[in-house]
């Protein structure tokens, strides 16, 4: 970002009014075959922008220290009205500092996120999923974390290295984790116990096959088996391979393992107890709160989190507990993990990191602030904040706090973040799936053509 | 009854009525059966929401299929309109109301006057420029989105509803289409008679053609309307400020894929949202249908 | 730009700006400026973005024709999402038309109760496509809906989801755009509206009945709305994408993947607006060409007053 000033407004000037000339540029360049000049001319542009949109702030010659912080985040009702009641407490601690909260939907947050970034307008803070950082950070958007940490303006120090790990790109803090989360199985505490069903906390894909049979013979409610990137993921990780094999840029699962997963997934649509094609479909685009399971069409099911158990649990009369997710029946690794709910990042654009680092260290590290978050977005990352918090919660955050603790016991580290290209490797996964499912493809024939199909989608995604 | 409809109906026939008497009324009913029950067919799943938005929350999908609560509540509208984050539905109403109603007032200002130009007037370029209308309609939003908002942002519009009204003052290429489509079905010889009288080119726009085109004009104006008020993604990128949020925005901001979502009140206020689009068609259909009949266009 | 304008005097600026040519330029100056403006612009970039690789979050490089190369030889989920969109749109307009024009005749009359009955069959169109919309059809056409309930009541014992079958699934959204026929039904009344009443006194006093009337006077005298509606809605179904995008989102078996909520996907989901921008501008040949031959078609159906 060194480029003299006037150079800067004279690319301001030029690009004004009219756009994207980092675009223009990026056809015209390419007729004459170099591929330098449209990433520099954006650079211009970027910075140009950058220097547009900050005028104002530096305009207004506010007092040192003084700052608005825009924060994005998606989520619900709940989700924004604890965010900003902690956003209010800590303006009122820190008098200085303003804040300008832009939550939306989640679909409707990417298309918005990516277009603030393309114009380079992105929030100072900004909430992050699994399946987008590495994205993020290797477009050099989001800012170093570690600096924040290392200056002192951001205490991790209650954190877990494991935790920290998930947002972490070569050593260095990139992404925040908001909040930890595991994977497991959710069941019906009523069915399971009128079917005679114990429930241990680990089991095997076989003894999972069983107990769905015990529970449709003894009750008539159906049963699921693990589908789609967490089934995968973790079928991989039982026998010591990562689905997601970032360093070399490809699929680490081996032929074997994908093949075991189609075929799991054939055998369970074959099974009598299984829920059916068509209701899995229609599960797949429901809300939570029309889930197999809360409408109890299915006595199990397979969360993305543990922290989407409350919003399965509040529709409902009957109680849910929750156990680990099966292994594979000659696993040989240990497979859980910890994961996060989502993260938050400081935009590397943002020109107020210091106090944006205040603000996340703040949602970490105080307890006022987790009276107000409630654990909303799962259960805190500081181990600190964590005990601090759980006793006062009701039943059901209690019951998720109680299984990240037995997850935490046994978990090893999990596998590194999504690479780009991912989204649509998990979307030939769920679609050959659904082949597989619909009777039109054998397990066989998805496998041959996952992994073949899926490497070279990596390989462009990354060219 | 029959009497009075028969005299503000234009179309029956006199010479038919006495002989059909008993048939027609058998006819009639049949017809207002036949009519009810499809009617009943296409708001039922309006109905179906309303109902849902006086059920307590869990019992919306257990108790899908019936159109009665099992437990009649209505603390879902309160719930709903008290918002996100201290930001109620008068919040997110008045800016829908804002924003759609300034948008409809630029389309209907200025979509007119284009669409004379294109109907009545021979120009060089008409026909580039025509197709060129053509073709915005044709531009699926989702491509020009991005160049659209760095442009925006640029002009320093992004965080205000410039970008949501100010492109309106243009004209609607949907808006100019319908209104030449109607110009085209006036005849030319009442230009031509205003023009021998020495009215220009302006005048004969305003006098001759306007006033004959508002059933056009007003259905531009409830399609704007309505349009604006269901537009979401625009809405979405270009306002930052939840106080800014419409509530298109605000009604999907009640449902999250990963954690809860919460039903009942996003159905009591998706049903609150259609009630002012509701009363703008049943006020302006009387007018449609009505309104300036049809003298003007005796010829 | 009132008329007193024209007073200026003959020869003067008056005059200049009552000649056809300038008053033509006038009439759509408004036009020419917004579409430069706001669409011609980012018209160009897509265009050429459409020769790029561009993942939004860093800069663009200039790929050649190799994203309409990849298009049309290597990418079979675009061609299928072509198919479906072509069947939907071949499907459902003409159907919604009818269903529009059927009810806009049948409703026509300025009674109270047909003004009544014009709200109700409106209504469904006053919904748009919000999410209660699309939690509503998933509700109706689920294995446990409305609709397999009703299905049972006849005594059919139906397992299906409609929504979840492949051969099923696209015809619940083409439900879903006949049952929103108002803003076309509207554009009918309109039409009828304007249609002279001495017209349908001279062919009473010739003795023609009611159906004849309808096919000799308020159809020839409609083809300008119905050429209207039939291109805006042809052009709505192939940019059909909230639908799509929120009931289904292309599943299952992308059978109810519009073209559109495809070309969303490869921009913004996989970071290829590149690719998008391709899709986006064959897009728009397809309808410019489907477009035209409506135009065209349009001098041997459409009447025209004022020619």
């Amino acid at each position: 970002m060194l480029i003299n000033p006037t150079l800067k407004k004279a690319a301001t000037v030029l690009l004004a009014g009219v756009l994207a000339a980092g675009m223009f540029a990026g056809c015209g360049s390419g007729n004459s075959g170099s591929t330098a000049s449209p990433a520099a001319s954006s650079t211009a542009a970027s910075s140009a922008a950058s220097t547009a949109s900050q005028a104002p702030a530096a305009g207004s010659e506010a007092p040192a220290g003084e700052a608005t912080i825009r924060i994005a985040w998606w989520g619900n009702q709940l989700r924004n009205d604890t965010t900003t009641a902690m956003l209010n407490a800590y303006v009122a601690e820190n008098p200085h500092i303003k804040y300008e909260a832009e939550f939306t939907d989640w679909s409707g947050y990417w298309d918005k996120l990516a277009t603030q970034a393309a114009s380079n307008n992105l929030p100072d803070i900004i909430q992050q999923d699994y399946a987008y950082i590495a994205q993020y950070h290797s477009k050099g958007q989001l800012a170093n974390l570690t600096e924040q940490v290392d200056a002192g303006r951001l205490d991790i120090s209650d954190v877990s290295e494991s935790i920290l790990s998930l947002g972490s790109f070569d050593g260095q803090l990139y992404a925040l984790c908001a909040g930890v989360n595991a994977v497991g199985m959710l069941y019906n505490t009523r069915l399971a116990a009128e079917a005679g069903v114990d429930v241990p906390l680990r089991f095997t894909y076989q003894e999972l096959m069983d107990m769905n049979a015990k529970v449709f013979a003894a009750t008539g409610v159906r049963g699921e088996t693990p589908g789609g990137n967490g089934g995968i993921t973790m079928m991989s990780r039982d026998v010591g391979e990562v689905f997601f094999d970032v360093a070399n840029g490809k699929i680490g699962s081996s032929e074997a393992t994908v093949l075991r997963y189609f075929q799991q997934v054939k055998s369970t649509i074959t099974s009598d107890w299984s829920v059916t094609v068509d209701v899995m479909q229609e599960s797949s685009t429901a809300g939570v709160e029309n889930s197999t399971l809360s409408t109890v069409k299915s006595w199990n099911t397979f969360p993305g989190g543990s922290n989407m158990m409350a919003a399965h649990q509040a529709p409902m009369d009957d109680e849910l507990a929750m156990v680990m997710y099966p292994a594979v029946d000659d696993a040989t690794k240990e497979s859980m993990y910890l994961r996060p709910a989502m993260f938050f990042s400081i935009t590397e654009s943002s020109t107020n990191k210091e106090a944006a680092a205040d603000i996340l260290n703040y949602y970490t590290n105080s307890e006022a602030a987790q009276d107000l978050l409630r654990a909303e977005r799962g259960v805190p990352v500081s181990s600190k904040m964590a005990d601090y918090l759980s006793p006062q919660l009701e039943p059901v955050q209690q019951k998720i706090f109680a299984y990240i603790a037995e997850v935490t016991e046994v978990a090893v580290p999990f596998d590194p973040p999504q690479p780009a290209g991912a989204n649509e490797v998990n979307k030939l996964l769920d679609d050959l799936t659904d082949l597989v499912r619909y009777g039109e493809l054998s397990p066989e024939d998805a496998a041959a053509r996952f992994l073949p199909e899926a490497n070279d989608i990596l390989a462009k995604a990354t060219a | 009854m029959d009497t009075t409809q028969r005299t503000s109906a234009v179309t029956v026939p006199k010479s038919q009525r006495l002989s059909y008497r008993t048939r027609k009324t058998i006819g009639r009913v049949l017809y207002h059966i036949f009519v009810i029950l499809i009617g009943f067919v296409m708001i039922y799943p309006l109905i179906w929401m309303v109902a849902s938005s006086f059920k307590p929350p869990n019992e919306i999908f257990n108790n899908a299929k019936s159109l009665i609560p099992n437990e009649f509540v209505t603390y879902n509208y309160p719930n709903g309109w008290k918002g996100f984050a201290g930001y109620s539905f008068s919040n997110f109403f008045k800016n829908s109301f804002v924003i759609s109603g300034i948008a409809t007032l630029g389309s209907l200002i200025s979509s007119p006057f284009i669409a004379f130009g294109f109907a009545r007037l021979r120009f060089k370029g008409k026909k580039l420029w025509f197709s060129m209308m053509l073709l915005t309609m044709m531009l699926p939003f989702q491509i020009i989105m991005i160049p659209q908002y760095i442009i925006y942002h640029n002009l320093g519009w992004v965080g205000t509803i410039l970008p949501l009204v100010i492109p309106n003052f243009f004209g609607g290429a949907f808006f100019i289409f319908l209104i030449i489509q109607f110009i085209d079905g006036i005849p030319r010889e009442l230009d031509e008679a205003a023009k021998i009288d020495g009215c220009s080119w302006y005048g004969i726009y305003t006098r001759i053609i306007l006033p004959l085109i508002v059933p056009a004009i007003v259905t531009c104006g409830i399609f704007s309307f309505m349009w604006k008020w269901d537009d979401f993604l625009a809405s979405l990128l270009y306002l930052n400020a939840p106080r800014q949020y419409t509530v298109s925005i605000a009604l999907k901001m009640f449902s999250d894929p990963n954690s809860g979502s919460d039903w009942g009140s996003m159905f009591a206020m998706a049903t609150l949202s259609i009630l002012p689009i509701m009363l703008i068609f049943i006020f302006c259909q009387k007018y449609l249908v009505e309104g300036i009949s049809t003298e003007g266009l005796k010829g | 730009m009132k008329a007193g304008k024209t007073t200026g005097g003959p020869g003067g600026f008056g005059a200049f700006i009552n000649r056809e040519q300038v008053a033509g330029y006038v009439f759509i100056l408004p036009f020419i400026i917004g579409l430069v403006c706001f669409t011609i612009i980012p018209i160009i970039i897509s265009l050429c973005l459409s020769f790029t690789k561009y993942d939004i979050l860093s800069a663009p490089v200039f790929t050649g024709l190799s994203n309409y190369v990849r298009m049309f030889t290597q990418d079979p989920t675009f061609w299928k999402s072509f198919r479906v969109t072509l069947f939907y749109a071949v499907v459902s307009v003409p159907l919604k038309l009818i269903m529009a024009l059927f009810v806009a005749v049948l409703f026509y009359r300025g009674t109270r109760l047909t003004a009544f009955y014009r709200a109700v069959y409106y209504l469904p169109s006053i919904m748009g496509s919000s999410v209660a919309v699309a939690v509503l059809w998933k509700r109706l056409f689920a294995v446990d809906g409305v609709i397999n309930s009703l299905l049972a009541f006849f005594g059919i014992d139906s397992q299906i989801g409609w929504l979840s079958r492949p051969d099923t699934a696209i015809w619940t959204l083409i439900v879903l755009s006949v049952w929103q026929f108002g803003s076309s039904m509207l554009v009918f009344l309109g039409g009828l509206k304007q249609i002279p009443v001495s017209l349908y006194e001279a062919a009473t006093v010739d003795g023609c009945s009611r159906p004849k009337q309808f096919f000799s006077i308020t159809l020839p005298m409609l083809t300008p709305v119905i050429f209207f509606n039939l291109i805006q809605q042809t052009i709505n179904a192939f940019t059909a994408f909230t639908q799509s995008y929120i009931i289904t989102n292309g599943k299952p078996l992308d059978s109810t993947l519009f073209y559109s909520v495809y070309m969303y996907r490869r921009s913004f989901e996989f970071s290829e607006m590149g690719y998008g921008a391709a899709m986006a501008w064959f897009m728009l040949f397809v309808v410019s060409v489907l477009t035209a031959l409506i135009f065209k078609s349009s001098n041997s159906w459409v009447y025209r007053a004022s020619e």
